[in-house]
């Protein structure tokens, strides 16, 4: 190995703008569909839910690389909680779902299997949505039948993440054949 | 760029509030909320937590919040009932632990809409230098930040080609057309984010971000009297609140 190879770090500025500007791109479009959709309604999930993982899979495919999801989750959750007011006690369920699913991610054959990312995505948003009903279930104890309302939204929230992984290997072949993204 | 997109409102003592003070409460909150489970304590919690809010002058949001928070309440406790209609098992449990989950969310919404109302881009910005990070969470979290007024200054543009186009504009349209809106509205957004995203890691490169060993701060960030004075009222309140529920006995309010 070169000497600037074995100098050079893990991440290049390149690549932390990028995980950046995602994490950018995907909470304002998220907040956009929250607030043209007015919240609880089974279309504005199914959509919110259809964006996140749509632009997740273009991140994932771009930046081929182990750590991405995890960084890329930090990161939103650290801006998040100083900006937008996102919940303190979901920010370590999200990074230690994100985790799970870059192991996952490795074991079935690492970022260069499209498979891999597609089923890593799938997991890490089943994982954090199952830890959030977890924390909720902590905030509404005394009355544990009420998680069962919210079991059923965040049901249908997936039914848009698992949409929103075949859109994003759709928005791929298109930003390939743009010349957007090279590998 | 815009400094500020998330407060326009007028500039009050929580503006001058350094933004790890904010966080603090909020995480304290967040972990305390889960702890008590008396309404009395709750309710002491909310109130503090409102006054907190009330420091921002922001009262249309602050109002909306409350109004939201309270007709969701209302919605959980009615279902709540027609549930108990149907499954007599199923239904509610008594007014007083019907109250607890809302008075633990209002705790949180008043602290993190606080938060969210008095914090500026530069503040965050100052306070993710101080929090002496590594430099690949630092340099992210700040294009995160940077890009987040610009993009929606994007969003505005694109929202006007569409409008220009002749295609209607309104939630209804939006949300029942999805692969339209996709098509019209996300793909160009996400076009521009990836070709901003390959200028501004250019650029960074040329200018040698990333490749020092670590961050110079150009001011240091120090809590002032207001943030040790706001972090010592937190506190007794938090001791006070948990006080409360160590020594109340039922959970119950008023008989309810």
């Amino acid at each position: 190995m070169t000497e600037s190879k074995q100098n050079s770090p893990y991440w290049n500025v390149r690549e932390l703008v990028v995980i950046g500007i995602f994490a950018a791109v995907i909470k304002v479009s998220s907040i956009l569909v929250a607030l043209v959709g007015g919240g609880m309604n089974p279309l504005t999930l199914i959509m919110k839910n259809l964006l996140f993982t749509t632009l997740l899979v273009v991140l994932l495919y771009k930046l081929r690389k182990f750590g991405t999801l995890t960084l890329f989750l930090g990161v939103s959750a650290l801006v998040s909680a100083m900006l937008l007011g996102g919940s303190l006690v979901l920010i370590p369920a999200s990074i230690l779902a994100g985790l799970i699913a870059e192991a996952l991610i490795k074991l079935l054959g690492g970022y260069r299997s499209p498979a891999a990312i597609m089923i890593g995505v799938a997991i890490y948003d089943a994982l954090s949505k199952l830890m959030s009903l977890g924390v909720s279930w902590f905030m509404l104890r005394e009355q544990p039948k009420m998680i069962i309302m919210g079991a059923v939204i965040v049901a249908v929230g997936y039914v848009g993440s698992l949409i929103g992984l075949f859109t994003g290997r759709y928005f791929v072949k298109e930003l390939r054949h743009a010349g957007i993204i090279h590998q | 760029m815009q400094v500020s997109f998330t407060s326009n409102g007028p500039e009050t003592p929580l503006h001058q509030m350094d933004v790890r003070t904010k966080m603090l409460i909020s995480a304290a909150a967040s972990l305390v909320v889960i702890l008590l489970k008396s309404v009395p304590a709750l309710a002491l919690l909310s109130l503090a937590s409102a006054g907190y809010l009330m420091l921002t002058r922001r009262w249309r949001v602050m109002i909306i919040a409350w109004i939201v928070i309270l007709l969701l309440w209302i919605t959980a406790v009615g279902f709540m009932n027609l549930m108990h209609l149907f499954m007599p098992k199923m239904g509610a449990s008594g007014m007083a632990n019907m109250l607890i989950p809302f008075l633990r969310s209002l705790v949180l919404v008043n602290t993190l809409l606080a938060m969210a109302l008095s914090t500026r881009i530069q503040g965050i910005l100052t306070t993710l230098r101080s929090l002496h990070l590594p430099y690949w969470l630092y340099i992210p979290a700040a294009v995160m930040v940077r890009f987040l007024p610009s993009l929606v200054e994007d969003m505005r543009q694109i929202a006007e080609a569409i409008r220009i186009k002749g295609y209607p504009l309104n939630p209804w349209a939006l949300l029942f057309s999805p692969r339209r809106t996709i098509r019209l509205f996300f793909v160009p957004m996400l076009f521009r984010a990836l070709r901003t995203s390959d200028d501004l890691g250019i650029a960074a490169e040329l200018k040698g971000v990333g490749y020092g060993d670590r961050i110079s701060r150009f001011r240091e960030q120090r809590f002032s009297r207001f943030d040790y004075g706001t972090l010592a009222a937190s506190c007794a309140c938090f001791i006070l609140s948990l006080v409360i529920n160590a020594y109340s006995k039922v959970t119950t309010f008023m008989g309810m």
